[in-house]
């Protein structure tokens, strides 16, 4: 009995220690039942004199004040605490206040607090002797002195933000085995646990007044991914406690020790909700959704290489928050470089401060041709829960200077297998037009206007006018085929004369040559035929159409056959002064005739 | 022709360059207003409307931008840079309408009309007649045989010429003149049934949507589109070409 009270006594001193500078009530439990032991405490940090003890109503006092005190050194800082207990049984059911007792620190009286408990009527007496069962145990007494608790470094976070939570077991049992149920889901969260040598371990604090053991069973930070109110769910824990057995003692043993039997027991913490507020509005261009405290740094090995010589282009960002939600950057690099695909590292640190590490982007660049190339500035913004603003970093501008590849051979055999199509960068309208323009009037055509039908009336009407004045000109021409006509029998006289001086010249042939000619002229010129068109069918048919006597024509034939023979043969039957005179004669006629 | 007096085209030429050279050094609300300080003055031209068309498109007003290019093919539609801007213009507008392909012959005509503007068809139309009657003349009155052989077949061919310019002439001035294309200016606009506000709600244009004026009351016009839809709107919803 001596060895548990001081064991608790050393408890109720680390509880006390945890609390601070002041003077403490402390109680076993309170609830008991009737009959039951309470244990009561004032604790003081540091000394005090003149104790002053209160009554008890409603108990019984078997034991106190008993007196202890101790020291202890922390940080090479001395503090003393001192305590006084009393053991107290209840006497009857009822609520019953244990009022606080009075104590003098450097001549100033302080009183300590108040603690109600409540007395309860006995549990009966239990029948089942069998102290290892499973039997239905004192289930209110257990929740009272076993709970899990959830604490969140806040209620209201940014979507990103990071929440710390923490569940802890509160026990003042006896736990002989525990095992998690259920782990918490975090539904809308990003969760990692944190990994620290805190977890497991037994401290001491007090609750309301009541000594408690307090274990911290899981660590987590929680990165809230959606908006609106997200419940945390609760963690479920199976623990067998042992309990005191309420009934008789049976042996001596238990009536020393007391008896005492294991409980299975299924302990759940408490719920609750995260205000999750969207990030403010607005976002700048280049925000891809960090949120924290970060720091951004860039370089390259090498500003100056020769082409087709691997560059290496480095990002990191670091700092603490949700740094592993750091997207990769997009960097506007030179389109005529060969850009692989970052090699990404990352360097995460989950500790009680939450996430916190830094996360390298790593680029290979290979220059394919000679020049000079910048990588152009890369703005990277975050944003401050702690400031509530959104903050910007810019890397620097690289300049690199690409020389000529090394080796010429494999750059000339590069360019001979692979032709690189242009690449489109981007689109755009082209260029407006400049220089000179011609401005008109709206709405103005040539078409349909008045100086289009001027141009098409006046050419018509000169048209027509050309008509006119050609037609004058025709007419003139039929008077003068009417006067060769007449003329016709004159100009024949005249070449018929020559052919008779050519008879008298005694050429013959020549007389026939000359009558025929001069016979075709006259028959050309009478009738309007072209020389080359005449022949003797033609002639006989013009004189046909334009006389009725059929003597004449016959004539004619006869005529112009002598005239023809003769010139080919010149064997003939009549003479030529005689075909001489028919030609005259025949010339005569027609006249008369036509 | 009334062509502006020659300080006065002057002035405007002057005011064209201006705004060309704040188009270039992306000023784009200068450059526009240059520009249609000359569009004001009633004047017109293919380039001024196809700069107009360039700015509103930097400025990002895209139905104007349409217009303007609309406007610009009106007085020479065979410019390369011309479709490629109104192409790209009309890639960023929220409709997107299928138009009935056209029978290959229309399509073939319609590209020769519109090779040339409606005055050059005018002049092609006057020297054609013109060889005409030189031809009809020359058959008339000419005795060799050759030459009226010959002359007799340039007179039908010219005749035939003098219709085929006549036709495309006419149909290139119709498109012109017609006052019938119109581009959407309103931002979202519900296409009714009847002209009145209660009328069932056909369907949706937005903003640089080309449709078609087949007729017009007093406030409401009715629009056809493209694929063939008709539907009445409000004639302040839109801008004619």
């Amino acid at each position: 009995m001596v060895i548990r009270l001081n064991i608790s006594l050393l408890f109720i001193f680390l509880a006390v220690l945890s609390f601070g500078q002041n003077f403490q009530t402390q109680v076993s439990s309170t609830q008991i039942a009737e009959g039951d032991r309470l244990k009561v405490s004032y604790a003081l940090d540091g000394s005090g004199q003149n104790f002053r003890a209160p009554k008890f109503n409603g108990f019984q006092t078997i034991s106190g004040p008993n007196q202890s005190s101790s020291m202890s050194w922390v940080n090479g800082k001395m503090s003393s605490k001192i305590s006084y207990s009393f053991i107290l049984v209840a006497l009857k059911q009822g609520t019953y206040t244990i009022p606080g007792a009075k104590i003098t620190v450097d001549g100033k009286e302080l009183t300590s607090n108040n603690v109600s408990v409540k007395v309860v009527k006995g549990s009966p007496p239990q029948t089942n002797t069998n102290s290892n069962s499973n039997t239905k145990a004192p289930s209110n007494e257990i929740k009272e002195n076993l709970f899990i608790k959830v604490f969140a470094d806040k209620r209201k976070a940014y979507v990103g933000e990071q929440i710390i939570v923490t569940y802890k077991v509160y026990t003042r049992l006896n736990i002989v085995n525990n095992g998690i149920n259920k782990l918490p889901d975090f539904n809308g969260f990003w969760a990692q646990d944190i990994e620290s040598p805190q977890i497991g371990r037994l401290e001491q604090t007090s609750v309301n007044g009541v000594a408690f053991n307090v274990a911290t069973i899981k660590k987590s930070v929680l990165i809230p991914q959606r908006t609106g109110k997200l419940e945390i769910d609760p963690l479920i824990m199976d623990v067998v406690v042992r309990v005191r057995d309420n009934k008789r003692p049976r042996s001596m043993f238990d009536q020393f020790f007391g008896s005492f039997r294991d409980v299975n027991f299924q302990i759940s913490s408490n719920t609750f909700g995260i205000e999750v507020t969207p990030l403010p509005e607005p976002k700048p261009r280049s925000y891809s959704g960090a949120v924290g405290n970060f720091k951004i740094n860039a370089n390259i090995d090498k500003d100056s290489v020769s082409a087709n010589e691997a560059i290496n282009y480095k990002v990191t960002f670091s700092g603490a928050g949700n740094i592993k939600f750091i997207g990769t950057p997009k960097i506007d690099f030179p389109p005529d470089f060969e850009i692989y695909d970052p090699k990404v590292s990352e360097k995460v640190n989950v500790s009680g401060g939450g996430i916190n590490g830094s996360k390298t982007f790593e680029y290979l660049m290979i220059p394919r041709h000679g020049g000079e190339f910048s990588i152009p500035e890369f703005e990277f913004s975050y944003f401050n829960p702690k400031s509530k603003t959104y903050e910007k970093l810019n890397t620097p501008n690289f300049q690199i200077q690409v020389g000529k590849s090394q080796n010429e051979e494999e750059a000339t055999f590069y360019r001979s297998v692979k032709q690189e199509e242009i690449k489109l960068l981007g689109q755009d309208i082209r260029f407006i037009k400049t220089g000179v323009t011609k401005l008109v009037e709206k709405d103005q055509t040539f078409f349909n206007s008045g100086g289009y039908y001027a141009g098409l009336i006046a050419p018509s009407l000169a048209f027509l006018l050309f008509l006119f004045l050609t037609k004058n000109k025709q007419l003139s021409q039929t008077e003068l085929v009417a006067g060769r006509s007449k003329k016709a029998a004159k100009l024949a006289g005249k070449k018929l004369n020559t052919a008779k001086q050519a008879l008298a010249a005694g050429n013959k042939k020549e007389f026939y040559e000359k009558l025929l000619s001069g016979l075709y002229d006259y028959f050309s010129d009478k009738f309007n035929i072209p020389v080359a068109d005449l022949s003797t069918e033609k002639i006989s048919e013009s004189i046909a159409s334009k006389s009725a006597n059929k003597e004449l024509v016959e004539k004619t034939k006869e005529v112009l056959s002598t005239c023809e023979m003769a010139r080919f043969a010149p064997v003939t039957t009549e003479n030529e002064s005689e075909t001489y005179a028919k030609a005259n004669q025949l010339i005569q006629d027609i006249e008369k005739a036509i | 022709m009334a062509l502006p007096t020659l300080g006065q085209s002057n002035y405007y030429q002057n005011t064209f360059e201006k705004a060309n050279s704040y188009y270039a050094k992306g000023k784009y609300d200068s450059a526009i207003t240059y520009y249609q300080e000359i569009e004001r003055a009633g004047l017109a031209s293919f380039e001024l409307y196809f700069n107009i068309g360039n700015t509103a498109f930097k400025l990002n007003n895209l139905p104007l931008a349409i217009l303007n290019y609309e406007r610009a093919s009106k007085i020479q539609s065979n410019d390369k840079d011309l479709k490629h801007n109104l192409d790209l213009a009309n890639d960023q507008i929220t409709d997107k309408i299928e138009a009935i392909p056209k029978f290959f012959l229309y399509e073939w005509i319609s590209n020769l009309s519109n090779s040339m503007k409606s005055s050059n068809w005018a002049w092609l139309n006057l020297i054609l007649f013109f060889l005409f009657l030189i031809s009809l003349s020359v058959y008339l009155r000419i005795k060799s045989t050759s030459l009226k052989v010959f002359s007799f077949y340039g007179a039908l061919f010219s005749l035939f010429l003098v219709f085929v310019s006549l036709v495309l002439g006419i149909q290139r001035y119709q498109f012109e003149t017609n006052n019938k294309s119109a581009i959407v200016f309103q931002p979202s606009l519900t296409v009714k049934s009847e002209p009145s506000e209660n009328s069932t709600d056909l369907f949706l244009l937005h903003e640089g949507t080309k449709i078609k004026i087949l007729e017009a009351t007093e406030s409401w016009s009715k629009i056809s589109l493209p694929d063939g839809n008709v539907g009445w709107v409000k004639s302040t919803t839109f801008e004619i070409i």
